[in-house]
C-alpha cells in the first residue's frame, strides 16, 4: 500500500509545496486541449510555463 | 455521456430504417429490448460498436453485416448503402456520430463493399450551431476511449474474461482512463522535459569532461525512461494478446468439432505452465548449489597441495603436531615420562621436552587442524555430492524440458488438427489464435529485453550519478540552473508518486465497491477484493479463519465478479465527475449489455436484476424474451424508461410457431422489426 496523496504533499516543504501546486493549475488550464501532441506550440508554451514557475520559485539573487 | 436513439438501416436482420429512443430518465434510467433468439440482440449492440469503432465481434467480424433481404430486394448492380446514427448527449453539447458504407449488388446474395465505411461526428454546442468534427475519430476517442469499450458494450456470456486472472495491467489501465488521471499524468510528462531543458542549460555551462558526463546520464535517462514505456507497452501488448487468445479459445469450445480439441489444448496450457514453474524451481537450486559450490570444481589440485603442505609443516614442525602443550606440561609437573625416565628440572630429558613443548600444539589449534584435515581430506566426497546433485537438478530439467516440448509438439498437432476441420470459421479462429500466440510471445520478447535494458541503464545511471555529484563547479550561474534543475527533479518525483498513490487510492475505493456489489448478488461466504497488482480476486475463509484465494469459480459466478467489477468501476467514474476532485476527472459512462443475465440461475438474475439500475447513468439491456418474465421483470419495475420488442419475421414459419415474438415474413427473407411496448 503506498502513501496517502496528502501524505505524500505534505513530505514536502510548504514553499515546494505551492510549487506543485502552481505546476498542477498550469496543467488545468491546459487540460481542456485533449489531443495534446508531442513537441507542438501548445505542449511547448505548458513546458515554458512551468520552468517560470521553477524560475521563480528558485530566483538567481543577482 | 447519454445516448438518445440509435437509427439502423440495412444492418444484418434489420432492412428498413429501425429507430431505438433510449431512455434518458434520471429515474428510469433503464431501456429494455427484448426478443426471441436470433432475432438480433446481439446484432444491436453489435449496431453500437460498428458505428463508433468501425468494429464488431462476430465469429465472422464485419464479412456478413449487410441485411440479406435488402441485397435481395436491390436491382442488380445497384447500389446499397448500410448506415447507423448514433445521437448522444455529453457535456452540455449533442453529438451526431453515423457510419455509413456503400456496396454493390453482384449476385442474388452477394454484395461487394464500393468503398471503405465512412465515420462523420456532428457537433452542436449550447448556442445551437452545429459543426461537423474534423477530427471525428479523436473527437470521440475522447468521449468513449476504444480501449474502454469493453467496460460500456459488452455480452453478458462473454464478460467473465473482462476482469479475469492476468488482466491486472488491463484492469490499471482502465482505472486511469475512466478515473481521468491524466492531470498528474501530463504534469509528469511535462515536468520530465523541463528538466531535460535545465538538464541543457547546465551542460552548456560545465567543463567538458563534466558535460560529456552529463551528455551521458542525459542520454541514459532517455533510455531508461524510453526503457520504461517499452515494458508498459509489452505489458499492455501481452495482456491484451492474452485476452484475445482465451477470447478465441472461448469461442473454438463453441463449436462440437473443435471443442475437445480446444479442452485437450486447455488442459495441455495447464500443464505446460506447472512445468514453467518447475523449472524456475530447478534453475533457482541448480543456481544456489552453484553459488555455494561451483568453487569446487577448480579447486581439486588446490585442495590436494594444501592438504600435502600441512601434514608436511606439521612434520617439519613449523605446524604443532601431535602432543599437545597441556600434555607436556603435565609430565614435567608430575616428574616423569609415560616411559618411567624421571624427568628433573635442567637434565637433558628436561631441556628436550621445553624444546618439544615450543611446537606443539593448543586445544584449540588441534581442533581447527581437525577439522581442516578433515575437510580437505574429504574433498572427493564433497565434490561427488555437488557433481550429482547438480546433475541430478539437470536431468529433472532435462525432463521437463522434454515434457514441455512434448506438450508443445501436441499443441501444434492439435493447431493442425483445427486447420484441417471443415469449417471454414474454425480454421479462421485458428489462423487469428496463431498470430495473437506470435503477438503475445513478440511482447513477451520485448518485455524482457526492455527489462535487461531498464535494468541496466537504471544501475549505470546511479554510478553516474553519484560520479557527478562529486564534480564541483562554482560557477554562480551553474549553481542556480544546478537548484532548478534539482527541484524540478523533486516535483518530478513527488508527481510520479501523487500518481502511484492516487491510483492506488482508486484501487482501494474500488476494492471496496466490488465488494459491496458482489455480496449484494453472491450467495457464497466469499468476497472480493482487487489486490495490490490490481488483479480481482475472490477470497474464501478456511475454517481456521485464513482467508486464501478461490481460482475456481463457476461461470455464473465469473460473471457476477465481472459485472459487478463493470458496474464499481463506472459508478466511481460517475461520483468523481459529480465530486469535481482536484486529480480526479472521471466520467459518466451508458451501459450497453448483450444478455446481462448470461449463464446465471434464476435467483442471480432476480438480484441482478434489481441492481441493474443502480450500474450507471444509464442502462440498456437486451435479453431474451425467455429471460424477460416473472422475477427478473418484476425486479426492474419502476425502473424502466423505456421499452423494446424485436419481431422475427421468418419465412415458411408453421402457424402453430407464430407468437408475439415470431411472424411470418411477408418477403420470403427472414428479417427483424422492432416496436415499443408501452409501460
Amino acid at each position: 500500500m503506498s502513501k496517502k496523496p496528502n501524505d505524500v504533499i505534505n513530505q514536502l516543504q510548504k514553499e515546494d509545496q505551492i510549487l506543485l501546486g502552481r505546476i498542477l493549475k498550469v496543467e488545468e488550464n491546459h487540460l481542456h486541449l485533449r489531443d495534446l501532441k508531442a513537441s507542438s506550440r501548445t505542449e511547448k508554451e505548458i513546458i515554458s510555463a512551468i520552468m517560470k514557475e521553477v524560475d521563480e520559485a528558485v530566483k538567481d539573487e543577482n | 455521456m447519454k445516448i438518445d436513439l440509435i437509427k439502423i438501416k440495412n444492418f444484418r436482420q434489420f432492412s428498413n430504417e429501425a429507430v431505438i429512443h433510449l431512455s434518458t430518465d434520471e429515474v428510469k434510467n433503464v431501456t429494455v429490448i427484448h426478443g426471441a433468439n436470433g432475432s438480433g440482440k446481439t446484432s444491436l449492440l453489435n449496431a453500437f460498436k460498428w458505428c463508433f469503432y468501425g468494429e464488431t465481434d462476430f465469429d465472422t467480424r464485419n464479412d456478413n453485416i449487410l441485411n440479406e433481404s435488402a441485397i435481395h430486394d436491390c436491382e442488380d448492380n445497384g447500389v446499397l448503402e448500410l448506415r447507423i446514427e448514433v445521437r448522444f448527449s455529453h457535456e452540455g453539447k449533442k453529438y451526431g456520430a453515423i457510419r455509413h458504407q456503400k456496396f454493390k449488388k453482384t449476385s442474388s446474395i452477394k454484395a461487394k463493399e464500393l468503398d471503405v465505411a465512412n465515420f462523420e461526428l456532428d457537433i452542436t454546442g449550447e448556442d445551437g450551431q452545429t459543426i461537423r468534427s474534423r477530427q471525428p475519430h479523436v473527437d470521440l476517442q475522447n468521449i468513449l476511449p476504444m480501449d474502454l469499450q469493453p467496460y460500456f458494450f459488452f455480452n453478458g456470456e462473454r464478460i467473465e474474461k473482462i476482469a479475469g486472472v492476468g488482466q491486472g495491467v488491463l484492469i490499471q489501465e482502465a482505472i486511469k482512463k475512466l478515473m481521468g488521471l491524466e492531470l498528474v499524468d501530463r504534469a509528469i510528462d511535462h515536468t520530465r522535459k523541463a528538466k531535460k531543458k535545465y538538464r541543457e542549460l547546465l551542460r552548456t555551462e560545465v567543463s567538458d569532461d563534466h558535460k560529456e558526463l552529463l551528455d551521458l546520464i542525459s542520454a541514459l535517462e532517455d533510455q531508461k525512461t524510453e526503457a520504461e514505456k517499452n515494458i508498459d507497452n509489452a505489458k499492455k501488448r501481452k495482456a491484451i494478446a492474452t485476452q484475445d487468445i482465451d477470447n478465441l479459445d472461448a469461442k473454438l469450445k463453441t463449436f462440437d468439432q473443435s471443442r475437445n480439441l480446444q479442452k485437450e489444448r486447455d488442459k495441455l496450457d495447464e500443464e505446460i505452465d506447472k512445468i514453467d514453474d518447475n523449472l524456475i524451481l530447478i534453475k533457482s537450486k541448480q543456481k544456489k548449489i552453484l553459488d555455494d559450490k561451483s568453487f569446487l570444481i577448480i579447486s581439486n589440485n588446490i585442495f590436494e597441495d594444501c592438504s600435502a603442505l600441512i601434514d608436511q609443516n606439521r612434520k617439519k614442525g613449523v605446524l604443532p603436531y601431535g602432543i599437545k602443550e597441556q600434555f607436556i606440561d603435565d609430565r614435567i609437573e608430575m616428574g616423569s615420562c609415560i616411559c618411567g625416565t624421571k624427568i628433573q628440572k635442567g637434565s637433558e630429558e628436561h631441556r628436550c621436552l621445553l624444546k618439544v613443548r615450543e611446537t606443539a600444539g593448543t586445544d584449540s589449534q588441534e581442533s581447527i587442524y581437525t577439522s581442516v584435515s578433515a575437510l580437505l581430506k574429504s574433498h572427493d566426497e564433497i565434490y561427488s555430492d555437488f557433481s550429482s546433485g547438480y546433475k541430478e537438478l539437470s536431468k529433472e530439467l532435462q525432463d521437463e524440458l522434454n515434457a514441455k516440448s512434448e506438450k508443445n509438439n501436441r499443441i501444434s498437432e492439435i493447431s493442425a488438427q483445427m486447420g484441417r476441420l471443415d469449417n471454414e470459421l474454425i480454421k479462421k479462429l485458428e489462423e487469428e489464435r496463431s498470430a495473437k500466440i506470435i503477438e503475445r510471445d513478440n511482447a513477451i520478447g520485448d518485455l524482457r529485453i526492455a527489462q535487461n535494458e531498464f535494468d541496466s541503464s537504471k544501475a549505470t545511471l546511479a554510478i553516474k550519478r553519484d560520479v557527478e555529484s562529486k564534480f564541483e563547479s562554482h560557477a554562480r550561474e551553474r549553481d542556480v540552473a544546478q537548484l532548478r534543475y534539482e527541484k524540478i527533479e523533486l516535483i518530478e518525483n513527488t508527481l510520479t508518486e501523487l500518481r502511484d498513490s492516487l491510483s492506488d487510492q482508486v484501487r482501494v475505493d474500488l476494492s471496496e465497491r466490488v465488494d459491496s456489489t458482489f455480496q449484494s448478488i453472491i450467495r457464497k461466504p466469499v468476497r472480493a477484493i482487487i489486490d495490490d497488482e490490481y488483479r480481482l480476486q475472490i477470497l474464501k475463509k478456511t475454517p481456521a479463519g485464513e482467508e486464501y484465494v478461490v481460482s475456481e469459480q463457476s461461470t455464473g459466478e465469473k460473471q457476477v465478479t465481472s459485472l459487478s467489477f463493470i458496474a464499481s468501476i463506472i459508478s466511481l467514474a460517475k461520483e468523481k465527475h459529480e465530486k469535481q476532485s482536484a486529480f480526479f476527472q472521471g466520467g459518466l459512462y451508458p451501459l450497453v449489455m448483450d444478455s446481462p443475465f448470461g449463464a446465471l440461475d434464476d435467483d442471480y438474475r432476480e438480484k441482478v436484476a434489481g441492481s441493474v439500475a443502480s450500474l450507471a447513468q444509464q442502462v440498456v439491456m437486451f435479453v431474451s424474451n425467455s429471460q424477460w418474465s416473472g422475477r427478473v421483470k418484476d425486479a426492474t419495475s419502476g425502473k424502466v424508461g423505456k421499452s423494446y420488442q424485436l419481431i422475427y419475421h421468418k419465412p415458411n414459419i408453421k402457424e402453430s410457431d407464430v407468437d408475439e415474438y415470431t411472424l411470418a415474413s411477408d418477403t420470403g427473407h427472414e428479417y427483424s422489426t422492432i416496436e415499443e411496448v408501452s409501460l
